[in-house]
Parts: C-alpha cells; structure tokens; sequence
C-alpha cells in the first residue's frame, strides 16, 4: 500500500486546519469519509466472521455489513461492529452532503463534526 | 387573577427546560428541587389542571414515569388545556419512550382533535414522520391552519416510505435509545436532529442523532450500548433507518 488510511486521516486533519470556505470545509468533509471508509474496510475485513452484505455500492454495503454483524461473533464484538457502522452511516451522510447537495450550506461546525466522527472511528477500530 | 399563575407557570417550565437541558436526571430531595416542587404545589392551588401538568413534568427531571403518568392523567381530567397534550407528548419523548409518544400522537394528536398544530412540533422529531405528513395533509384538506414541517422530516418521510420503513419500525428503533438513556440516567440534548442522505448509487438513508453529553469515548462507549440493547430488544433493524449517539 503506498499510502495509508492514516495518512488519509492526516490529509483531512490538514485540510480542515485551512479550511476558511465553503469549498474547502467540503473537501475536509469528503476526505475524512473516504480515511473512515478504508479504515472501517480493514476492520471489517479482519474480523472473524462476516455481516450480511445489504445494499447497493461499496459504501452501503461496508456500512450494513457493519452495522448488521455475524450473528457467531461474541456479544461484545457484535455490539463495537454495529457502533463503528453508525459512525461511517453518519460520515457517510455527510459525505455525500458534502459532495453532492450544493445548495444546502455546510457550515466550519459541519466539517470539525466531521473530523471528530473520523478521528472516533480510528480510535475504536484501532482498539479491536 | 389567572395572569399571575400562568406567568408563573411559563417561568417554571423555562426552569424545567433548563434542568432538563443540563443532561441528566437531578435528585428531587435536593433544596433547589424541593423549592421548585413548593412553587408548583403554590400554582396547583390556583390552577388545579396547570399545577398538576408541571407537576408530571417535574417529575420526570428524575425520570419518574408512573408519576409523570399519574399527574398528567390528573390534569388531563380536570381540563382540556391543548399545551397539556403537547407537553406530555415531548415529555414522553424526553425519557425515551417514543412508541408510546408516536400512539399518543397518533391517537390525541389528529387534525379533528385540534391538537394536531401543538404535537406534531415535536412529533416530526420523534419518529412519527409519516404520520406527520398524512395528518399534515388531512389538516390542509380540512383548511385548518397547520405548521411549518421541517424540510429534513418531510424528507425522512418520503425516503423511509419508499424503502417501507413505517413509524412503528422507526419509533421502536428509539426505544432501545431511550432505554440507553434512561439505563445511564441521561437526557439528550432539546431535539432529535434528522440527518437524510439521499443520492442514489451513493447513500440513500435516515439516521436520528441524538445529541448526549460526554467525551468522544465516552459516548462511543454509548452506541456500544445502544447497539447491544438493539440486539436484546431485538429491534427490527433496516438500512435505511439507524440511530446514534452523539457529543454535543
């Protein structure tokens, strides 16, 4: 792998330090979805047992998968797979605000929110 | 005469507002409480049906469901007061219990009952997105002067349809918050926030966020919980509806 997903993390903790437009705040928003996304992709496929795969694309297949764990993992690792998908559903959403409705604002707040939502993914797939 | 209970009144629901606002149940043997629960004894005794509503919503900063249930019921009985209704309704939510929220709007809070403006301010928040919209619609058709939707609900609404999504799967899915929430003694913050994502070939899908006090960790370790009580309460899960927790 020639670049890391927390390098990607870093690049979108870069992006949001420079942030002073709409346009950047945008940018931060996306890249820290896609950091989350390869970084939940890594988690998920490290785990014992696979989820049900629902949904159309990658995106919505990684996040029900996660979100809809093997029914042979422990309680506990149901429980940590199930909270990491609600994080990447809600930097998913915001993603795709980010990316695709124009018209309606998104404000500084929006993109730390952001970046707080990535920064807690790594941190709990780091601890699995 | 009435002017001055119903100021008073307004003056201590802000007071409960802000108790309820700083995120967790408060202990009722405290002097602040019990001063509080003395100036709602005092307007009782003028208004009966008002004192006996603040007092179910006194009692549920400390998370007392039976008690909440018993004083509105009281004030209920004495007078129709239509604040009432709504005021029960939001409460309900408050401690989580929005199944039982969504029936009681969706049974006392029809455009006939002309409770249907008080309740759906908050019932657009709680889960009840469809049945929002329908009786938003019947309230039109019978020209009744109805309010302003949130666009994010009326959007909620239109996508949890179309994947067939109903409110009761909705509502029973904030339950297992709810019940996270009562578990830890906490309140979230004054409103569910309704996030849509809705590109197809990207992300189409609901997601209520509830906004908790807590460190990052803290409340990560909260959507653990939440999603071991989904499992137990074996919450009928669908992709395109989910619920979160986070700081605020």
């Amino acid at each position: 792998m020639t670049c890391s997903t927390q390098s990607l993390l870093q690049a979108s903790e870069r992006i949001g330090a420079i942030a002073n437009d709409e346009a950047v705040c945008r940018a931060g928003v996306s890249r820290a979805y896609y950091a989350s996304y390869h970084c939940c992709r890594k988690y998920y496929a490290s785990l014992p047992y696979l989820g049900r795969l629902i949904g159309n694309g990658v995106h919505e297949q990684l996040i029900n998968s996660l979100c809809h764990p093997s029914d042979k993992l422990t309680i506990n690792a149901r429980a940590r797979s199930a909270a990491i998908g609600k994080y990447l559903r809600i930097a998913c959403t915001a993603r795709v605000h980010a990316d695709y409705t124009l018209d309606k604002p998104l404000a500084h707040e929006g993109m730390q929110e952001a970046l707080l939502t990535a920064q807690t993914i790594f941190k709990a797939c780091a601890a699995e | 005469m009435k002017l001055v209970p119903e100021t008073r009144s307004s003056e201590i629901v802000e007071q409960l507002n802000e108790i309820t606002g700083r995120g967790w149940y408060v202990d009722g043997n405290t002097f602040e409480m019990r001063k509080l629960r003395r100036e709602i004894e005092k307007v009782r005794d003028v208004n009966a049906a008002i004192g006996w509503a603040l007092l179910g919503s006194y009692a549920a900063i400390s998370g007392d469901i039976a008690e909440v249930e018993r004083c509105f019921n009281a004030s209920m009985r004495l007078e129709e007061i239509t604040t009432t209704h709504g005021n029960y309704h939001s409460t309900l939510g408050n401690l989580g219990y929005f199944s039982k929220a969504h029936q009681y709007f969706r049974d006392s809070g029809r455009p006939e009952t002309g409770r249907f403006s008080q309740i759906s301010q908050y019932a657009e928040r709680m889960g009840s997105f469809q049945t929002v919209v329908a009786y938003d619609q019947e309230a039109r058709e019978m020209n009744i002067e109805t309010p302003t939707i949130h666009g994010a609900s009326v959007h909620a609404a239109a996508v949890l349809a179309r994947a067939g999504v109903s409110d009761e799967q909705v509502v029973s899915h904030l339950d297992a918050a709810g019940e996270v929430l009562r578990r830890h003694h906490m309140f979230y913050g004054q409103e569910i926030e309704i996030k849509v994502a809705d590109f197809d070939g990207e992300f189409t899908g609901v997601t209520c966020v509830f906004s908790v006090l807590g460190s990052p960790d803290e409340v990560f370790e909260l959507n653990v919980a939440l999603a071991a009580v989904e499992d137990e309460f074996c919450v009928q899960k669908h992709p395109a509806f989910d619920v979160i927790f986070l700081p605020v």
